[in-house]
């Protein structure tokens, strides 16, 4: 461990209620997905998959949400802290949107066929992966640290824009080239209530897994950035 | 007085540029050579397809975008004489409009060398040449603000010659999809599919004009 | 009943320390006005000035530009710490050896570096005169300097004399500046003195990489700033002339 002067902040004290609180919310959102919930009737067991997929792109979003406020509340504050929280989620959003790409692949092989298609979302989704790892690419060409942060917000309150935009134009894209409307990885509204109720566990869990995971990162970070503020004085 | 600083500023990249041309020439050759090879990749045929033959001017484009406005500010670098602007007040608030509106006028030109030797080259018939044009100038409108903005950011870094493009690239996704879309609509007559095109590229040329308005000066150091 | 007397004498406390804080405060004000480098001037001229156009100084204000507990860190090093400085009209001189933060120094006054820490204020007529020329290549000296005097609202028929007084011939003025000598390009960057007429001038080793008469002009000049009561700032290494004449001579590493 990196002995630095950093206090442990309430943050830190919560962590391993976060990590109980995140297995036992897995273990039981992974029981309810594969074993509790009823088979979709059109896909059978393939609709499991979904379960975590959806969750996994809805934490990505909300991720990406909160590097954007913690870019606003860096450029606004100057303190080091949002950084710190905005360095995290990224790392954790990108890895979650990873994630939903493999596992929404996995998903399409058995129902459509195809290891990949052109719908919105997917592609969306991939461009937002291109984007956020950018953003990490960014931050370690940069050496200096005020000069790492401000850039990094400024993009990171770039690239939240970018996203619906992103979702827009390739909606109209294909609208125009008519692709079927068959090919929509929905999970429809009217949804079986047990269904909705292990979709919400799953995204309950992954909840607590983010915030489990943001702290550990966000308390690195900002060792690290305690070492190097030492370091200069 | 800003509206008048940034028409100065767009003023001396003109000159410039007309001065030390070789970011004008490096991207027409650049672009000329890229449609060359594309086509002679993808074969005559595929080639001569209003949609591919779009997309391959546009891609290459964005690559000459990013590097004539790469240049642009290398040259600033030199000799310190963007400092000399940043110095200045109201230097940091003029200069991303300044450039971005001198880089929409090279791009025009490169532009319509790239445009000329596509249509020649690949034999291509335009329907309706007028809202060609109206495409081309929306989509040379829409790159700079965007290319402009991620330039500064990468202002000084090193590995900034890879790091611009990997940046840029995914962000330009939506202007790409509409202009190759207007360009083909083009081409191939479909006039209310080309002005609706447009009208989005003119539309992301507002946001991001507006974004980077806001967000360049905290970028400039 | 006792509660409440108690709680007055809580406030006539309060008063009575609040007052003795006060008058301390105005006893102490006169310091001030003695005007040593050290204490916070109170006055904000500077602000208002930036909207005026030109004018004689106001009497009653002796600073033109200050960093206050300034700290700038470049990657992972402070290289200014906490620092204080006001300049006043005249000459300052900023000495030190290599890498102890000259440079740093007058881009902090020119706004050009960010300050971690601490406040600057400094005049919007502040010219600053790098370790380069600050010249765009591609277009010519003339051009170079027309462009930044509009850009500062000044009018630009002062350059061609201004070229021409520094050395700059005529036919040198209009080529593009990367045809010229260094010695020559520091010339033209230097002509902005005379263009720009700046409240604050920040020259950063002006002397290096030009000739003996250049060099000469370049004192004289620094000296009819001074005279007109403007404020120069100059960080060189050798021209100990400049001593004796200046307000202050910062030394630093």
């Amino acid at each position: 461990m990196i002995s630095t002067t950093a206090k442990t902040t309430s943050a830190l004290r919560a962590r391993p209620f976060l990590g109980a609180a995140s297995l036992v919310a897995l273990f039981v959102a992974l029981w309810m997905a594969l074993i509790w919930s009823p088979p979709d009737a059109a896909m059978g067991n393939v609709v499991r998959i979904l379960y975590v997929h959806v969750a996994n792109a809805w934490l990505a979003y909300l991720a990406f949400v909160v590097v954007f406020v913690a870019s606003i509340a860096y450029l606004w504050t100057k303190r080091p802290v949002f950084d710190a929280i905005a360095v995290a989620s990224a790392e954790i959003g990108v890895l979650f949107t990873g994630l939903t790409l493999v596992l929404g692949s996995i998903w399409a092989r058995p129902t459509w066929g195809v290891w990949w298609s052109w719908e919105p979302r997917v592609i969306t989704t991939a461009v937002m992966f291109a984007m956020y790892v950018g953003y990490l690419l960014l931050r370690n060409l940069t050496d200096d640290l005020e000069r790492r942060a401000t850039r990094a917000a400024i993009l990171g309150i770039v690239l939240v824009v970018d996203v619906p935009i992103v979702h827009l134009s390739v909606t109209w894209m294909n609208a125009l080239h008519q692709l079927p409307s068959v090919l929509r990885p929905d999970l429809s509204p009217t949804l079986d209530p047990a269904m909705l109720a292990a979709l919400i566990a799953m995204t309950i869990a992954f909840t607590f897994l983010y915030a489990y995971l943001m702290t550990a990162r966000v308390d690195i970070e900002r060792r690290r950035q305690a070492r190097i503020i030492e370091a200069r004085a | 007085m800003t509206l008048q600083r940034i028409r100065l500023i767009a003023a001396r990249e003109a000159r410039a540029e007309r001065g030390q041309p070789e970011g004008l020439v490096t991207a027409a050759t650049f672009v000329a050579t890229l449609i060359l090879v594309e086509s002679l990749a993808v074969g005559p045929l595929a080639a001569g397809r209003a949609e591919i033959a779009s997309a391959l001017f546009w891609i290459a484009m964005a690559f000459a975008a990013i590097l004539v406005t790469g240049r642009s500010f290398e040259r600033e670098l030199e000799d310190d004489a963007l400092d000399a602007v940043l110095a200045l007040p109201g230097g940091r608030d003029a200069i991303y409009a300044g450039k971005a509106l001198a880089l929409a006028a090279l791009i025009a030109l490169v532009a319509i060398v790239g445009g000329a030797l596509s249509l020649l080259l690949l034999s291509l018939d335009v329907a309706l040449p007028g809202h060609l044009a109206l495409v081309t100038i929306a989509g040379v409108l829409a790159l700079p603000p965007v290319v402009v903005l991620f330039v500064v950011l990468a202002l000084r870094l090193r590995s900034r010659g890879a790091l611009v493009p990997i940046l840029v690239l995914p962000v330009l996704v939506p202007q790409l999809v509409a202009a190759t879309n207007g360009t083909a609509a083009a081409m191939s007559g479909d006039m209310a599919g080309a002005i609706g095109w447009s009208g989005l590229l003119v539309a992301f040329a507002l946001v991001y004009s507006v974004l980077g308005l806001t967000i360049v000066p905290a970028a400039l150091e | 009943m006792g509660v409440r007397r108690a709680d007055r004498a809580a406030v006539a406390a309060d008063l009575m320390a609040a007052r003795a804080v006060l008058l301390a405060i105005d006893l102490l004000a006169p310091l001030d006005r003695i005007g040593g480098p050290w204490l916070p001037a109170r006055d904000r001229e500077h602000a208002r000035r930036e909207r005026e156009p030109e004018k004689p100084h106001h009497p009653r204000v002796n600073s033109t530009a200050a960093l206050r507990g300034a700290t700038v860190v470049l990657g992972d090093r402070a290289i200014l710490r906490g620092f204080d400085l006001e300049i006043r009209p005249g000459v300052t001189v900023v000495r030190g050896p290599n890498g102890s933060g000259k440079s740093t120094l007058l881009r902090a006054l020119a706004g050009l570096v960010p300050l971690t820490r601490g406040t600057r204020e400094a005049p919007a007529r502040t010219l600053y005169l790098g370790e380069r020329s600050q010249l765009l290549r591609g277009i010519s000296a003339r051009d170079n300097l027309r462009f930044l005097a509009a850009f500062r609202g000044v009018s630009p028929d002062a350059v061609g004399p201004a070229l021409a007084a520094w050395g700059i011939a005529a036919k040198d003025a209009i080529r593009p500046v990367e045809t010229l000598s260094a010695g020559e390009r520091r010339r033209a960057g230097l002509a902005r003195i005379d263009v720009e007429r700046c409240d604050l001038v920040l020259l950063d080793e002006p002397f290096a990489e030009i000739d003996d008469a250049a060099a000469t002009h370049l004192l004289r000049t620094i000296r009819a700033l001074a005279g007109e009561r403007r404020s120069v700032v100059v960080a060189t290494h050798g021209r100990f002339e400049l001593d004796p004449g200046a307000n202050d001579v910062v030394r630093l590493g």
